[in-house]
């Protein structure tokens, strides 16, 4: 039987629970795209689908809402309704959202949002109000919908003026908003404000598939999946400081995640899940 | 037709050679590259076989993502269609072939 779309093991692997799928109040997305536990318990997720992809089984429409629920999986809130986006101006809806973090010190949502749209959209996590949005380097996002993925067939630095898929997001403690920019192969970093900082771009391999932050009090390392495995990078330089390419890891993730002792957990689409125990800090790095 | 077999046999362990050497070469810069930050210590990790225990009963869907609760439990977003979904869409099933 197939298992309910939401999840939950412990660290030792052990089920819990799962949830999840069409209820009354509320819009469950038709192909289900990153979740995200906040400080106070609340879960969100979101979905990518396309209305003219075809799939079966899926009804045509577009995934242009987060939804907010307990970990009870009761209903709590929904930002943007199904197939509703007007594209990046759109403040009301969102447009196939990747991925979505909550700041607590603000209490707001910050949404990479997404496979549609192309920028970062902050609301505020209890109300759901628009707060503001950026595109890449700042810019003012721009409206370029394709329900297949566009990879584009070279790749340079510093890169195109806008996002491609905004797959995933992460916020330090400082404040400091990291966005993989997927097809594009690159990290944008900037203020919770907006303000562009600096990025990192790898136009050798695919990069920048997702991102999670190492749990250490000063956050001091930037996880990006890409090749086959997880590079380190030094969150506040952008610099790759080393790679985690453990035997037999599944690959570098469609999307990543540390928990407070410092393991990373893969989700990997078909290949499944994957935890890689932290086992330790090392001068030298040895495989 | 026997001479083509041979020289396609040596072609293949040309390319497996070369595709060695890059391999070995790009595992070097990697450690050159943390030679550079020699000193600085880094998180070692290592994968976890036992990890998860999927109840029988269940078939698990792709998981397209992964978070945290304050109480370090997992939570995966692993739609049940989209296996299904993804083949029809790209006729192809390897990993992460659609994404």
């Amino acid at each position: 039987m197939a298992a309910p779309p939401v999840i939950v093991f412990d660290n030792a692997g052990n089920y819990i629970k799962a949830w999840g799928g069409d209820g009354n109040g509320y819009e469950w997305p038709q192909r289900e795209h990153g979740i995200f536990i906040d400080n106070k318990g609340f879960v969100w997720l979101g979905g990518n689908n396309c209305p003219t992809n075809g799939l079966p089984r899926v009804k045509p429409v577009a995934d242009d809402q987060l939804l907010k629920f307990t970990q009870d999986g009761k209903f709590v809130m929904q930002i943007g309704h199904s197939n509703q986006s007007k594209g990046n101006a759109d403040t009301q809806d969102l447009h196939r959202p990747a991925d979505e973090w909550v700041f607590p010190p603000t209490n707001e949502l910050f949404v990479a949002d997404g496979y549609g749209n192309h920028r970062v959209a902050v609301f505020d996590a209890d109300s759901g109000k628009f707060k503001r949005m950026w595109g890449a380097f700042a810019n003012k996002p721009m409206d370029d919908d394709h329900c297949m993925i566009v990879t584009p067939a070279s790749f340079s630095d510093p890169g195109p003026q806008q996002f491609s898929i905004v797959h995933a997001i992460r916020i330090a403690k400082d404040g400091t908003v990291y966005v993989a920019d997927r097809e594009y192969r690159r990290v944008q970093m900037f203020t919770k404000e907006g303000k562009f900082l600096k990025q990192l771009v790898k136009t050798d391999i695919p990069f920048a598939r997702d991102l999670a932050l190492s749990p250490d009090a000063n956050q001091q390392f930037l996880y990006v999946g890409g090749g086959n495995s997880i590079f380190i990078l030094d969150r506040k330089t952008l610099e790759i400081v080393g790679n985690v390419a453990p035997a037999g890891i599944i690959g570098p993730g469609h999307e990543i995640a540390t928990d407070s002792k410092g393991n990373l957990y893969i989700a990997q689409t078909t290949a499944g899940l994957q935890k890689l125990t932290f086992k330790g800090m090392a001068a030298k790095q040895t495989k | 037709m026997k001479d083509m077999c041979l020289r396609r046999a040596i072609l293949c362990a040309l390319l497996f050679a070369a595709a060695v050497a890059v391999n070995v070469t790009s595992d070097a810069s990697l450690m050159a590259q943390a030679d550079q930050h020699q000193g600085r210590s880094l998180p070692m990790f290592e994968v976890d076989h036992a990890w998860p225990k999927v109840p029988p009963q269940w078939k698990l869907g792709d998981a397209s993502s992964i978070a945290i609760d304050a109480q370090d439990h997992v939570w995966v977003l692993a739609p049940a269609t989209h296996a299904q979904a993804r083949t029809g869409l790209h006729g192809c099933t390897a990993r992460d072939c659609v994404r």
